[in-house]
């Protein structure tokens, strides 16, 4: 395999500080949002809409699932670039 | 009469002129064509026309209603769309097959029976071929090949379907059509390859991303979008097609996030949003129907402004692989916004397109009581902004510096991405517009408090891990590679398969060969022994002696009858 990566190796101290600032800014508004849910009534029609903080629960375990799923996935279904073509 | 003149025939007849127009002349020509179509269109009444009686059926080689006159026109915006981010491509094959394929397109979504539909189903495909064969590489050809065959089979089966259809009724008409017969069974598998089923699929990121940068956008738009037009006029309210939906949404979505090949990315993610399309037409009420062609409408628009903003790097760059690209924005910006628009329209945020199509769906889902069926929209929904929609932008403009500093995308791509852009946020922003088109009235409000909120939930907690996972280096990592998807059946398995028996059979084909020969040679010595120079047989005597015999048992016949 070609490991020719060019994301997530040798991240200079700058910019994983950059990084986990957008992650704070990311967790306040998420976390705005969610509390949102306090503060008007929900039109919703199936009942687990109206649990507190569904969505945001639900969008986030979405997608971590996602990646987790595919990080197990991705072992076993890569194979190198040319593997059809020989 | 221009007015009577059926719809897609005008790009295929017209395409015939193509080779003859030289220089820019030859674009603007191929521009003024869906033009005219568009034209055509909005002078077309409801109803039918161009039916005659063959083979003792009647044909309906046009039929206008508002569900084909809503794809009839966005095939036509797709095409104009495309051919303005083509404009500086010459090759001549593209060019033309490319107006033949959209131009049957629009012929099957106006056919009124199955047989005019077969047709141009047919023609479309073989079209198509051309677009994929214009990448002039060996993995074009042979993944051209593949896709042939594919597409090729969806017609036989629906020819199939057609003639046992009109066994069973008497009739070739195309309007509900069910799977009450077998009829109705194979035209539904004929749709789904098209449709790109699950595990009828592969055709679609196998073939896509290896057409030119300007064939690949015109590909996006339309074959899928023609199955999701079949779909709803046969099969609404099919409730198998809730489950073939549900899966189409969520399955596709593993490979997008592994991927590195954004084409291939972006290949896969259309594949997931027509997953929302079959829901739609799987529930079939006329919310649901609603959705799923609104859905497929914007889709076709942020589907095919993302294809061309990774073919506008693809140009400049040599490269659509996340692993060659990053930090593009410091020379292609306006690429970039544009790509930013599709990303936030596929992730479906409020003001962009999605967000007015993917509500109806969902809202239809909610409301029928499918429970799972709306989370795994909903799944699908949450992580369509990771796998598309920060995916695409964050690892081509943004994340670690390529080093490479592209110019810009040529004027005419920018128009055209402009273009496909601007419909798709007036969608988000007047949703009304598109809703007025759709074949059913619309009484839904896309923006409620509930709405905007909840989705905003969904998504900000699904950036949020993303960042998270991102800078813990957990992100699934981009390199060259192949990943096995159910293709491996048929590229990997089948060959060694079929391998296997050859060597297998011819094993045992030399076990039958030498015992044939065996035989053989007994035969020869038998023969040999009793026929050969010093047998029996071999004797001249006995030759003698047996013809006097004979001669004689005639001469004494001879005696009795005269006596």
């Amino acid at each position: 395999m070609n490991e020719t990566d060019n994301q997530n190796d040798q991240v200079s101290p700058d910019d994983l500080s950059k990084r986990k600032k957008v992650v704070w800014i990311l967790a306040v508004v998420s976390f705005v949002l969610i509390v949102a849910d306090l503060f008007f009534h929900k039109h919703i029609i199936l009942d687990f809409e109206n649990w507190f903080g569904f969505y945001g629960v639900f969008g986030a375990l979405s997608s971590l699932l996602l990646v987790l799923v595919a990080r197990q996935l991705q072992k076993f279904l890569t194979r190198e670039e040319d593997y059809y073509d020989r | 009469m221009i007015v009577d003149f059926p719809p897609g025939l005008l790009l295929i007849i017209g395409a015939v002129l193509i080779p003859f127009i030289k220089g820019n002349l030859r674009q603007v020509y191929m521009l003024a064509l869906p033009v005219l179509g568009i034209l055509q269109l909005t002078l077309l009444d409801a109803g039918s026309f161009g039916t005659i009686a063959m083979f003792g059926f009647e044909l309906t080689h046009v039929r206008v209603d508002k569900l084909s006159l809503i794809f009839g026109y966005i095939f036509y915006v797709a095409a104009g769309l495309s051919v303005i981010f083509a404009w500086q491509n010459d090759d001549l094959v593209e060019q033309a097959s490319a107006m033949v394929y959209v131009g049957a397109a629009i012929g099957a979504t106006f056919a009124g029976d199955l047989i005019t539909l077969f047709i141009y189903w047919e023609l479309t495909a073989v079209a198509s071929v051309f677009i994929i064969w214009a990448g002039r590489t060996d993995r074009a050809y042979s993944a051209a090949m593949r896709y042939l065959l594919i597409q090729i089979i969806s017609g036989v089966l629906l020819a199939a379907g057609a003639v046992v259809r009109a066994a069973e009724t008497g009739s070739v008409a195309f309007n509900d059509l069910g799977l009450d017969s077998p009829g109705g069974l194979l035209i539904l598998l004929a749709f789904g390859i098209k449709c790109a089923f699950p595990l009828l699929h592969n055709w679609l990121p196998d073939a896509y991303p290896e057409a030119t940068p300007t064939g690949t956008v015109f590909l996006s738009a339309i074959t899928t979008k023609l199955a999701v037009y079949v779909l709803a006029r046969g099969y609404a309210g099919t409730e198998e097609l809730i489950w073939v939906g549900a899966a189409m949404a969520a399955l596709p979505i593993f490979y997008a996030v592994m991927e590195n090949d954004l084409r291939r990315v972006l290949a896969y993610s259309l594949n997931s949003q027509l997953g929302y399309m079959v829901v739609g037409i799987g529930i079939g009420t006329t919310l649901a129907l609603n959705g799923a062609v609104a859905h497929a409408v914007v889709h076709i628009l942020y589907k095919g402004l993302l294809f061309m903003s990774i073919g506008a790097v693809l140009l400049r760059v040599g490269s659509a692989n996340a692993s060659d690209l990053g930090g593009l924005r410091r020379t292609m910006p306006i690429t970039m916004v544009f790509c930013i628009i599709g990303a936030g329209s596929i992730s479906a945020f409020p003001v962009f397109s999605a967000f007015v199509s993917k509500s109806l769906i969902l809202s239809a889902a909610a409301k029928e009581g499918h429970e799972l069926a709306f989370l795994i929209l909903l799944f699908s929904s949450a992580c369509a902004l990771m796998y598309a929609g920060i995916k695409i932008p964050f690892f081509t403009f943004f994340g670690k510096d390529c080093e490479k500093r592209p110019q810009e995308a040529p004027l005419n791509m920018l128009l055209a991405m402009f273009g496909a852009a601007a419909l798709s946020m007036w969608i988000g922003i007047f949703p009304e517009t598109l809703y007025a088109l759709l074949p059913f009235p619309v009484t839904y409000v896309p923006y409620t408090l509930t709405h905007v909120v909840t989705m905003f939930q969904l998504l900000g907690l699904s950036a949020l891990v993303f960042a998270i996972l991102y800078t813990m280096g957990l992100f699934p990592k981009h390199f060259r590679s192949t990943l096995l998807d159910f293709d491996f059946s048929y590229r990997w398995l089948a060959p060694r398969i079929s391998g296997w028996l050859m060597d297998r059979g011819s094993g045992a084909w030399e076990t039958i060969r030498t015992d044939l020969l065996g035989m053989l040679e007994g035969v020869i010595k038998f023969a040999f022994r009793h026929h050969g120079p010093d047998s029996v047989l071999a004797n001249s005597n006995a030759i003698g002696n047996a013809a006097g015999v004979i001669a004689a048992v005639f001469f004494i016949f001879l005696i009795a009858i005269f006596m």
